[in-house]
């Protein structure tokens, strides 16, 4: 099975997500950088992409489009702790 | 010398700054109001010449040339007079030519009070303006690190062994509820930021009657809310239930600073409506405003906090959030208006003020 990427700027959030998804045995591969994560996009896919929103360089929605616009059939979870987007 | 000018004696009573000048612009004559006004002794004023004055004198010296020369009976005019290491002066002056070739032309100088009122709204807008900023990006610094808090205490505790299961799940409880306590501060603290602004007609008094309702039924006994309306505002465009909850929060502050009079049967609130003409609100200025008082008399806003009641987290109550005057004025803020507040033992007068159509 393909591991499921984490892409997020904070150590902290990504390393709960790897925890929490290792608990149910699901490989994951992290990023703390949507630029990274698209990056490896070129030499494979994920089975499932979770992503935070606000990082530095491209932002997460950046990296949906770009994930939408080569791979449409890839699941991809946004979160966020900003809750107010405007 | 003072004693020189014996009619000018009674200048001193006057709240005014009188300045009375030679032909070559010197000082003959400063009144006591003069002195405190530039902060000299008539000594030192006298060793000086007007063009010494102010840092920006020019305006000021050809009014004074132009006075010598009679170009005018009296001129006024608005400046704001530059001091090396002080304030501006905000006065209004007024120049006027005399018929003394001792002392040809008197100055006069008074402090500009709407123009520092406008000084200090316009102060406290930029700090109210920066403090939103930093407690937003606070908030959200604050977020990520609690998921992760949060997040590791919920694997910790499903990794705690089955025998000790309750005792330890203690341990993760208490990081996983303070977790979530600071997870509503936060939200609370973007809370205004996030509600979106409905935008209706609103009847100003029937967001009063409908506070005064919730209040009364709040605290039944020992408070009289009394109503002093002018039912000829008219209505205005802006969010009810915004202006609902930024009149509750002020209300049901001033109800709980009530409760010894509360308790004594003799507290009054008066929820006061008028409108106000040719108001400059947040540095604009409106035709109309509404002017709508809540006035108590409670014990006062104690005066170490007065200056900062609007400012999040500062809470004149024990157990008190400090957000709801922080909140209130972010609505009225919201309807392009401000809340201010006087505020003494025995009389705390809230007063917010929205452009009317």
């Amino acid at each position: 099975m393909k591991p499921i990427w984490i892409v997020d700027d904070d150590e902290s959030i990504r390393w709960v997500l790897e925890k929490a998804l290792a608990r149910e045995n699901l490989a994951t591969q992290s990023f703390s950088s949507a630029r990274d994560a698209i990056q490896a996009l070129q030499s494979g896919t994920p089975q499932v992409l979770v992503s935070d929103i606000r990082m530095p360089g491209p932002s997460g929605l950046e990296l949906l489009q770009t994930i939408k616009a080569k791979h449409p059939g890839i699941p991809v979870i946004i979160i966020t702790a900003f809750s107010d987007l405007d | 010398m003072k004693t020189t000018l014996p009619l000018l004696d009674g200048l001193d009573l006057l709240a005014s700054a009188v300045i009375i000048l030679d032909a070559d612009g010197g000082i003959v004559y400063a009144n006591a109001a003069a002195e405190n006004l530039l902060e000299s002794s008539f000594k030192v004023l006298s060793q000086q010449k007007l063009s010494e004055l102010f840092v920006n004198g020019e305006e000021l010296a050809d009014l004074f040339y132009q006075a010598i020369a009679h170009q005018f009976a009296d001129k006024r005019l608005d400046l704001a007079l530059e001091r090396s290491g002080r304030d501006p002066l905000q006065v209004h002056t007024i120049v006027t030519p005399l018929d003394n070739p001792e002392m040809p032309v008197l100055l006069e100088l008074r402090e500009n009070v709407q123009q520092l009122k406008l000084d200090r709204e316009e102060r406290l807008l930029d700090q109210s303006q920066a403090n939103k900023e930093l407690i937003r990006n606070l908030a959200h610094e604050i977020k990520n690190p609690l998921g992760g808090i949060r997040g590791a205490a919920q694997l910790l505790e499903l990794e705690l062994p089955e025998r000790h299961l309750k005792e330890l799940r203690e341990y993760t409880q208490v990081i996983i509820k303070e977790a979530d306590r600071l997870q509503t501060l936060v939200d609370r603290l973007l809370a205004p930021h996030r509600r979106p602004h409905i935008v209706g007609d609103v009847n100003i008094h029937e967001v009063c009657e409908r506070v005064r309702s919730l209040i009364l039924a709040e605290f039944p006994n020992g408070l009289t809310i009394r109503r002093d309306y002018d039912l000829s505002i008219p209505e205005f465009r802006g969010d009810k239930e915004q202006l609902i909850q930024a009149l509750l929060n002020i209300v049901h502050n001033a109800a709980q600073a009530l409760a010894e009079r509360i308790r004594a049967g003799d507290a009054e609130l008066v929820l006061q409506t008028r409108v106000m003409r040719q108001v400059t609100l947040a540095k604009v200025r409106y035709r109309l405003a509404l002017d709508l008082h809540i006035i108590d008399n409670g014990p006062g806003i104690s005066p170490d906090i007065q200056d900062r009641i609007f400012y999040p987290l500062v809470s004149g109550r024990e157990g008190g959030s400090g957000l709801g005057l922080t909140l209130a004025q972010t609505f009225v803020q919201q309807h392009m208006g401000v809340i201010e507040c006087e505020s003494r033992p025995g009389y705390t007068d809230f007063r917010i003020l929205i452009p009317l159509p």
